[in-house]
């Protein structure tokens, strides 16, 4: 599996649509230091866990 | 193609191509074969004894090949419909003619009523999944490409939605075929069990799966588990059969998972490490324990219990699932399960269990599962008037960006949001085959102004609705891809049949015409090198070597090798499998998996049940078509003349049937005839119908039209009852009665 390949060459931004649709939510959200669950920028405390999650502006 | 690289040598007077197969016509494979041709005849199929994939085994349909390659009632050339439609009466024209009124219709329809107008719609499992949007995007700027009617886009699309929502890519069963080593790759294991569920995959070979793979899997010792309402082959020699009632699979599947978290057989590492939500998914599943699934799916107890213990304890186990998933209200729930089976067990992505996967090499354009090449080129204004988005928002967000089947029905039927004006199906044969309510469909599909269809062949579709029908090439005549998943493959023009282009041709041409900045390519070996860019090969260079096969990684998740951020983690939200969908929650939808029974069933219409007693199910694959296709094949024909009905002895015997009757199959929608086959391996309170029948061999002309209402079971199936996340529907769980056909 190449995960550069595929993703260099789709046009645009289509991978911002469908194709493994949540690629876009995924790189807006916050990642836990503790257990590694990626959440909402607004919330304070990780969904999982309840670790503190830095907070972005 | 000048040049051309692909791999030929004469055997005595025949010219044998070492090449692939895919559609038309096909299935949802793309076997290694080797093609005998004299002279301009395709004479001879064979499967390839060097592949890799399928070993040089073939199917009958494949085999048969050139019965229909060579069939002289192909269409044969471009034709515009000469008298009213129905009627069966056409004019031969040519290729630039046809351009030209397509052009002139694309045209008026932009001006007059907005892109958005613009339907197109194609079957299954073909090259076409990633042209026709292609063409439907960027050359007709239309944001509506469709699977037909399909009720609940009942193929793929609600598994396709969940596996989307909850792992962030596709899977598919590790057995081997990731590598060219195949059983001898050291890093493989073999799956101690596989589960199969709602699937016959030796006829109705998956989305790159051979069914073959699991009996050789079989014969190394893997043990089966199948969850099936008929006693397949595989269920036979399964160690639990779980006799399923139709679209009462979730409680199985949440009855399955409440087992194994009771009995703490899951992965309790996978589960804390890599997963969200599974507090809540427990809670939820202590709502079905064994006895409460039996109650409503039929299937005992101890049986449910027995085969979660055994799944869970092998290591790996893997799922091969199917159709019959989808063709449910609940089939995303169903999926969802599944997945949770997978991940709790802790079988996601490794050797032998659930491999996810992309397209080989990264090609993922030309002839992909994708759905969305070309979409990012419409304005958000466009994109978001696709049909059914606005209702059911998972379609946003799913793994495919087809529009709503149902709602493009409602759409022709009232005129809203918007109306339909133009109809462009592409290898489909809609009405005869996926569309539900076969006569509503029929009736719509008269109202819409243009349609446009591309076959090989002359279809009921065709003479009841096309106004222009545009010669399709065969598998055999065309030049492209398999890279739905993995090998890559090429696909290699042997023959020229007639006037006759493929999909990519037509597409390429009408893009230029209507959208030359969209299509810049000069003609389609150039369109097909780019999109094989990211291998690093040409299509001459993949020509010459047929396939190519991609390095295998398992553990992506561990790795970083899934996310776009490079972080390990699944490609979701979270970055786990959401076995609790927030996502879910935000749209009003139920966060975690649930059973919806059927819009009519012994639960939900008992009174109905009164005038129909039987459960009816539908649609499992025969060795000898797929789907509408091969039916005027005299030879496949010689094996199945007919449609059958099974139901078991027990049935048959309380209605006075007998073995070859004609029976007639009858409920509140309407009435359709086939012929008895006696089986005790169907409960007797359900019976079993074929769909997607029509007679080549009757009279083209409306009112006949090939038979197509004679014993076609869709005439019988409902649209618009689909379960609320848009997707699922009840294609093979509604009711009926039987008689037999004087």
């Amino acid at each position: 599996m190449s995960k550069d390949k595929g993703s260099k060459f789709v046009d645009d931004a289509t991978n911002k649509f469908t194709n493994y649709s949540f690629s876009d939510y995924a790189t807006k959200n916050v990642k836990c230091p503790k257990c590694g669950m990626f959440n909402p920028p607004t919330r304070e405390k990780c969904k999982k866990c309840g670790t503190p999650v830095p907070q972005t502006k | 193609m000048e040049g051309s690289k692909k791999v030929q040598w004469q055997e005595g007077d025949y010219t044998v191509t070492r090449t692939c197969a895919w559609t038309a016509p096909g299935c949802h494979d793309g076997c290694a074969v080797l093609y005998y041709t004299k002279g301009d005849k395709l004479v001879k199929v064979e499967g390839d004894p060097e592949s890799k994939y399928n070993f040089g085994r073939l199917c009958m349909r494949c085999l048969n090949m050139p019965e229909l390659v060579n069939d002289p009632n192909r269409v044969k050339w471009p034709m515009k419909r000469a008298g009213e439609r129905g009627e069966n009466k056409w004019e031969r024209i040519t290729w630039d003619e046809a351009y030209d009124i397509i052009e002139k219709n694309v045209r008026e329809i932009w001006r007059d009523y907005g892109p958005e107008s613009i339907v197109t719609a194609i079957g299954t499992g073909r090259n076409t999944w990633s042209i026709v949007p292609k063409l439907t995007y960027s050359a007709f700027k239309s944001p509506n490409f469709s699977m037909g009617f399909l009720a609940g886009d009942s193929c793929y699309l609600p598994r396709a939605a969940a596996m989307g929502t909850m792992i962030g890519d596709f899977f598919i069963i590790d057995a081997s075929q990731l590598d060219e080593r195949r059983y001898d790759n050291p890093e493989w294991k073999r799956p101690e069990v596989v589960c199969i569920w709602g699937n016959n995959p030796m006829i109705s070979n998956g989305d790159g799966f051979l069914g073959h793979w699991i009996v050789d899997m079989m014969k190394m010792g893997t043990k089966l588990i199948v969850v099936d309402p008929y006693l397949t082959w595989f269920a036979s020699r399964a160690d639990y059969w779980l006799q399923v009632r139709p679209g009462a699979d979730t409680p199985v599947v949440l009855a399955m998972l409440n087992v194994i978290i009771e009995e703490e057989l899951y992965d309790k590492e996978f589960v804390e490490k890599w997963t969200y939500g599974f507090e809540e998914l427990a809670e939820r599943c202590k709502q079905y324990t064994p006895e409460k699934a039996e109650e409503i799916s039929w299937v005992p107890a101890d049986k449910i219990r027995g085969a979660a213990r055994l799944f869970a304890k092998a290591k790996p186990a893997s799922v091969q699932w199917g159709l019959a998933i989808d063709t449910q209200r609940a089939g995303v729930s169903v999926a969802n399960g599944i997945c949770a089976l997978v991940a709790i067990t802790g079988n996601l992505d490794v050797p032998g269990g659930q491999h996810i996967i992309r397209a080989a090499f990264g090609v993922d354009r030309l002839a992909h599962v994708s759905s969305d090449w070309g979409f990012a080129e419409l304005s958000p204004e466009m994109r978001a008037k696709r049909l059914g988005v606005d209702d059911y928002p998972l379609f946003k967000y799913g793994l495919a960006a087809t529009s709503r089947g149902d709602s493009v029905l409602e759409a022709i039927e009232t005129g809203k949001p918007y109306p339909v004006r133009m109809y462009w199906m592409e290898s489909t044969n809609t009405f005869t085959c996926c569309s539900s309510e076969s006569k509503r469909v029929y009736a719509a599909l008269k109202k819409v102004p243009f349609v446009v269809n591309v076959d090989p062949v002359l279809t009921p579709s065709s003479v009841a609705f096309a106004d222009l029908v545009l010669p399709a090439a065969m598998s055999v005549e065309r030049d492209s891809l398999r890279n739905w998943w993995t090998p890559l493959r090429s696909i290699s023009k042997v023959l020229q049949y007639e006037e006759c282009k493929t999909d990519e041709e037509i597409v390429l041409k009408l893009g230029k015409r209507l959208n030359p900045e969209s299509f810049p390519w000069k003609n389609v070996e150039e369109m097909i090198d780019w999109a094989l860019k990211p291998a690093g090969v040409t299509f001459k260079e993949l020509e010459e070597k047929v396939v190519m096969w991609p390095e295998v990684n398992y553990k992506k998740y561990e790795r970083g090798l899934l996310r776009p951020d490079g972080e390990p983690g699944f490609n979701t939200d979270t970055g786990m499998v959401n076995l609790y969908q927030d996502i879910f929650e935000e749209w009003g939808l139920d966060p975690l998996p649930d059973h919806m029974e059927p819009p009519y069933s012994p639960v939900s219409t008992p009174q109905l049940m009164k005038e129909y007693p039987l459960i009816l199910t539908a649609g499992s694959r025969p060795w000898e078509f797929f789907h509408s296709e091969h039916r005027q094949s005299a030879t496949l024909r010689e094996f199945h003349p007919n449609p059958r009905v099974t139901m078991n002895p027990e049935t048959a015997e309380k209605y006075g049937i007998k073995e070859g009757d004609w029976v007639w199959i009858e409920n509140n929608l309407g009435r359709v005839k086939q012929v008895a086959v006696l089986d005790p391996g169907i409960d007797p309170r359900v019976i079993h119908a074929e769909h997607a029948w029509w007679f080549p061999e009757k009279e083209a002309a409306e009112p006949t039209l090939y038979g197509i209402f004679d014993s076609n079971i869709n005439v019988l199936t409902t649209q618009c009852t689909t379960g609320p996340t848009g997707y699922g529907a009840p294609l093979k769980n509604t009711i009926c009665k039987i008689y037999k056909a004087e």
